[in-house]
């Protein structure tokens, strides 16, 4: 079995909402909690990209701040590379890179070469690894004629490469990015993820915990993912093992000959059916329909118990007239993992 | 070893920066100029009155007000450096960056505040070496040994005074009392800019528990009047009480107060 680079373990963060002086004074003791992370478990196996998802405000900030020692946690614990992050806080440093997206977090006016020079001496480094170290990073982020110019000078992308450069000064087991493209532009940000994907986890054997807003990004590159809401992890593992666990319910794809409203309000109302809806709407012969044997009426749908319920529908359809050109069952994206987790699990929340 | 190659970047790093911005480097020390010229002045009318409360500093006004500057805008940094790069490295963004690293935040943040402790000392140095060469205030009977030695120890009980100000900081954010009360009524009550016993009397006990009072006339009598440490035993101890007590206090705050920035993960907001 692959080690755990990183283990996160019944791990909890609760802290007292943040006040001035004033408000301190007059209420030392009662103060408002949030309670950011709540009992999260999960691992990452070593040499895996590990995409990290949530909506804003649901603690995958703060995760990322407990793994990389930056703040402690209220109870739980959690290892990096085998280190507890509460007590081996030293060692677990020299042992992650940490890639910010915030460009504030480098001195503009220095050069991109004096910003590594600085944080590799903070990184222990000495001074002749260190300038191997950046030569050659400056080579692997494609930005050696960049070198010796002024930090403030680079492009968005360049700046989100020296940050990556700088998390890998120190040559990590582990390396964590926070929405590492969140400014960047389509092309850029496609690069940077190649570059992770490729060379970091393919050609490093780097193990890549990364948070991000954006599910065609954590799909597109990650081989696990870990969802989380409101605190709770609500889902981690392959995709496919997360789809699978989400097989009570299954989507299909049902192509029609016609389709009226209330044929589509019968079948979102017939027994077993999760939703309904109209995706593509192309009549046989209508101008613009395009290939006739993709023409029709597309329903998209989601399905309680298939096998029950799909010859029910099927049947429905041909009942009304509508002919039933194509069913076929259909793989979930990330997306819609995504969307039917957060709102099942708001749906528990709030059962009105 | 390691821990001077990191206090070396910092200073590398901030002597870097000011080199990118030279025309505020010039600036800053041609304010120096006008800042003397202006108290040069100012001691012509004083110094026709023949002020009584001079006479224990050699009587005149602008060797006396000289002094008083220059060490105050040294022990300013003791007491702002600390806070100062806390949250200059909060605002700027840099903080996380650097708290990533293996290097501990105590490290890191006493490192930040090297530079700016060098740059007074060259203010320091700029601000005397206008008085002697432009105005010609007569320096010749310092005694540089006890000098330095009361720099050191009062830098080390302002910088204790800039670590209660940088946790409290770190904890509420906002401006700290502890940095107004020994840095803006110290430059009063101390006796940077008049002697303290030209206070009203009422005032002098507040005067007389401020370490800047002692620091302020041990350093201008070892810079004036030459004297040697036997002489300044009574401002020295006072000091080194002073030191005694903000010392470990300081330390203990900003232990403290690093823990609770961890725990209730607030230590990079700002």
């Amino acid at each position: 079995m692959t080690p755990a680079a990183i283990e996160v373990d019944r791990l909890s963060m609760r802290y007292p909402k943040q006040t001035g002086f004033f408000e301190f004074a007059r209420h030392p003791i009662h103060r408002e909690h949030v309670q950011a992370l709540d009992g999260v478990d999960f691992h990452v196996p070593a040499g895996v990209l590990f995409g990290f998802l949530g909506p804003n405000g649901a603690g995958k900030t703060t995760l990322i701040k407990i793994l990389t020692t930056l703040i402690l946690p209220t109870s739980g614990a959690a290892r990096v590379a085998g280190l507890d992050v509460v007590r081996d806080v030293v060692k677990v440093k020299q042992r992650i890179g940490v890639v910010m997206s915030d460009e504030r977090s480098f001195y503009w006016r220095l050069t991109g070469r004096q910003n590594l020079q600085f944080f590799s001496v903070l990184q222990g480094m000495s001074a002749d690894a260190a300038a191997r170290r950046i030569e050659a990073l400056f080579d692997v982020i494609g930005m050696a004629d960049k070198a010796d110019t002024r930090f403030s000078e680079y492009s968005s992308g360049m700046k989100q490469k020296l940050a990556i450069a700088r998390g890998l000064l120190a040559d990590p087991e582990v390396l964590f990015f926070d929405e590492p493209t969140r400014s960047l532009d389509p092309i850029s940000a496609a690069q940077v993820r190649g570059f992770i994907r490729e060379r970091l986890v393919e050609g490093l054997g780097k193990t890549v915990f990364l948070t991000t807003h954006n599910l065609y990004e954590a799909e597109e590159i990650s081989d696990r993912v870990g969802i989380i809401n409101k605190g709770r992890i609500l889902a981690a593992g392959t995709i496919a093992e997360i789809s699978a666990r989400l097989r009570s319910r299954e989507r299909f794809r049902l192509r029609l000959s016609e389709a009226p409203p209330a044929l589509i309000a019968e079948i979102a109302a017939a027994p077993g059916v999760a939703s309904a809806a109209l995706a593509v709407a192309a009549p046989q012969g209508a101008p613009g329909a395009g290939d006739a044997a993709m023409a029709g009426f597309v329903i998209e749908l989601t399905v309680a118990d298939p096998d029950a319920s799909v010859p029910r529908i099927v049947a429905l359809c041909v009942a009304r007239g509508a002919a039933v050109l194509e069913c076929a069952r259909r793989e979930s994206s990330l997306s819609e993992i995504f969307s039917e987790i957060i709102t099942e699990d708001a749906r528990h929340a709030d059962p009105a | 070893m390691r821990t001077l190659r990191k206090v070396g970047a910092f200073v590398r790093r901030d002597v870097l920066e000011m080199a990118s911005y030279r025309t505020n480097f010039v600036f800053s020390m041609v304010g120096i100029l006008f800042s003397s010229l202006t108290f040069f002045f100012l001691s012509r009318l004083v110094d026709a009155h023949r002020v009584p409360e001079l006479a224990p500093y050699g009587g005149q006004y602008f060797p006396f007000v000289l002094v008083g500057m220059a060490f105050y805008q040294f022990l300013g940094t003791g007491i702002g450096a600390l806070s100062d790069s806390l949250r200059r490295a909060q605002t700027t963004g840099t903080l996380e960056a650097l708290l990533v690293t293996p290097t501990p935040l105590p490290v890191v943040i006493l490192s930040s505040t090297i530079f700016p402790f060098l740059f007074s000392a060259l203010r320091v140095f700029v601000f005397l070496a206008v008085g002697v060469v432009v105005f010609g205030v007569d320096l010749s009977h310092a005694n540089i040994a006890a000098a330095l030695f009361v720099l050191a120890l009062s830098t080390v009980s302002f910088t204790a005074i800039g670590m209660l100000s940088a946790s409290w900081i770190m904890i509420f954010k906002g401006g700290s009392p502890t940095g107004f009360v020994f840095g803006g009524i110290s430059a009063m009550l101390g006796g940077v800019l008049f002697p303290p016993t030209v206070l009203y009397p009422w005032m002098r006990p507040l005067s007389a528990a401020l370490p800047i009072t002692y620091a302020l006339e041990a350093m201008r009598r070892a810079v004036l009047l030459g004297d040697g440490l036997p002489q300044l035993g009574a401002p020295i101890a006072a000091l080194l009480v002073f030191t005694a007590v903000l010392l470990p206090a300081g330390v203990a705050a900003f232990s403290l107060a690093v823990r609770r920035a961890k725990r209730t993960g607030s230590l990079v907001q700002y």
